[in-house]
């Protein structure tokens, strides 16, 4: 006999279902997953434990993973492109997980399915947490998964460390070497590519 | 009226100057509320100087009075008024007046700038000419002031000696016009429209982001570049403006990287001159920000840089062309 599967649920960060998952954390009952909150447990330290063999049942909220290590997968989707999480998406099709999924018409189950269609109902799911309006806590965070925000913070990245790399030889008067040469070269090619082609379909 | 006017505005600096804690009363009045994030900022910057929160009030209660000036009277009169209240030694400027080289003269938006920005044109229009640099009114309404008092003084007109430029591609060409002819430029090395153009440069504890603008403009044209910052007397809307020259960095090469770091030092160079020209940082209009962001600068070795940037510019975060997307339904 196989055993049972074990079992994740997706919900969106409204008051009443945090509530809910942060009251069966405190007993034990399932592990609340929900990045940048304090007493909940960050999505890729889930990860890692899952990976070396542990299955909680698990609470996520995936609508709070918005920045570049939580959510680095680029999707299309309504011909917007956007970065959603791969945690979900890596536990029902490597780890076997069955996953319900909160949705506008109701919660969807998920079993064997494969990385793409996870992909899939979580993007409905975030399509559907508009539909909650202002009991959607976590609807001013999602500018930060469109890539217009993400080529603005890779750029501020890049230039923190161009202004990094020109502080190590400004500093101490150093003039111009091949080492740094080959750095500018590198985050101008960098910058100019992210510009002219990011995330073709 | 207008001494008993005076003696009002001081009487009410004095009481603001010695307030001891915050007060959200005096901000609403003095149209400066600040986020908690904010107000600790102030009060970080005004115990680095041994002052209380009420110094900050002060400044502020004295910086309003010096726009409602400007609006109010006729700009012809507040330059009347202006030695009055102008403690500056400017033989030290003279001195570099008089030099072959042209002037770019770097001010801050630090005490009571706009008084120290009058004063300095006032005494270089005299000279080869002055320009004054800053940003459209669209862009900064506070700005607007400035465009008006011009306008309205007798600083208005071809043969002025006065030119205002702002910081727009017209702008730039006539700045560099100007100081190729020999002209004096006044600019303001505090502020950047996008900070997407600046680079960040060590500043009064945390990184800064500054353009690039006053050095490359001094190299395309071998001025000098002196920085001036805005002191306050303390004696009514008393100021003292400040000068240091600031060091040179020699011949640069035609290479845009040798350019760039060559810009870049510049850069550092001059905020470095300025850092110690402005002990008093809640004087500063910019302080909130700067301490907010507490913005570090990554201190690398040459050596390093190579493995970095594999670590950085190689990987997928930084490389979001490589992406391909995932098509959805």
């Amino acid at each position: 006999m196989q055993p049972e599967s074990p079992r994740l649920c997706i919900f969106p960060s409204t008051h009443e279902h945090l509530q809910a998952s942060l009251a069966l954390s405190t007993t034990g009952q399932v592990e609340w997953v929900a990045a940048g909150m304090p007493r909940a447990q960050h999505p890729a330290s889930v990860l890692a434990r899952i990976a070396a063999g542990e299955r909680p049942q698990l609470h996520l909220y995936p609508d709070r993973s918005v920045d570049p290590e939580d959510a680095p997968i680029p999707a299309l989707r309504s011909g917007t492109l956007m970065f959603l999480p791969a945690l979900e998406a890596l536990l029902v099709s490597r780890y076997h997980y069955c996953a319900e999924v909160w949705t506008g018409a109701g919660m969807v189950q998920l079993t064997h399915a494969s990385f793409e269609q996870v992909l899939q109902l979580l993007a409905r799911h975030l399509e559907d947490c508009e539909q909650l309006g202002e009991r959607w806590l976590a609807r001013s965070l999602q500018f930060q998964r469109l890539q217009t925000f993400r080529l603005r913070v890779v750029n501020t990245e890049i230039r923190r460390f161009r202004s990094a790399a020109l502080y190590a030889y400004a500093h101490d008067q150093r003039p111009l070497d091949q080492r740094l040469r080959s750095v500018l070269e590198q985050a101008d090619g960098i910058v100019q590519l992210n510009r002219s082609e990011a995330c073709v379909g | 009226m207008r001494w008993l006017n005076v003696l009002w505005h001081a009487a009410v600096g004095r009481t603001l100057g010695g307030w001891k804690r915050r007060s959200l009363r005096i901000e609403h009045w003095l149209q400066v509320v600040m986020p908690n994030t904010e107000a600790e900022a102030v009060s970080t910057a005004c115990a680095q100087s041994g002052v209380c929160i009420g110094a900050f009030y002060r400044w502020y209660w004295d910086k309003a009075r010096v726009a409602r000036l400007l609006n109010r009277v006729g700009s012809d009169e507040v330059l009347r008024q202006l030695g009055k209240v102008d403690a500056t030694d400017y033989s030290g400027l003279d001195a570099l007046i008089g030099q072959e080289q042209p002037l770019i003269v770097a001010m801050p938006h630090h005490g009571h700038y706009i008084l120290s920005i009058l004063g300095l044109v006032g005494r270089l229009r005299r000279q080869r000419g002055v320009m004054v640099f800053y940003a459209r009114p669209s862009a900064r309404p506070g700005n607007a002031m400035f465009d008006a008092g011009f306008q309205a003084s007798s600083w208005s007109g071809p043969d002025s000696g006065v030119q205002v430029l702002h910081d727009d591609r017209s702008g730039l060409s006539n700045a560099l016009r100007g100081l190729r002819q020999g002209k004096s430029l006044i600019i303001m090395p505090d502020v950047a429209n996008s900070a997407e153009h600046t680079y960040l440069v060590p500043f009064a504890g945390y990184a800064f982001n500054a353009m690039l603008g006053t050095a490359a403009l001094a190299r395309k044209t071998n001025a000098r570049i002196v920085a001036a910052v805005s002191r306050v007397t303390g004696r009514g809307l008393g100021f003292r403006t400040c000068f240091a020259p600031v060091p040179d960095g020699g011949v640069v090469s035609a290479d845009a990287h040798a350019i760039e770091l060559a810009d870049y030092a510049m850069t550092c160079r001059l905020f470095n001159v300025l850092e110690r020209m402005m002990p008093d940082l809640y004087r500063w209009q910019f302080v909130r920000e700067h301490y907010i962001s507490r913005l570090q600068l990554p201190r690398l070795v040459p050596d390093q840089l190579a493995e970095l940037a594999a670590a950085f510019l190689d990987s997928s975060r930084a490389r979001l062309h490589a992406a391909r997307a995932i098509p959805l339904t």
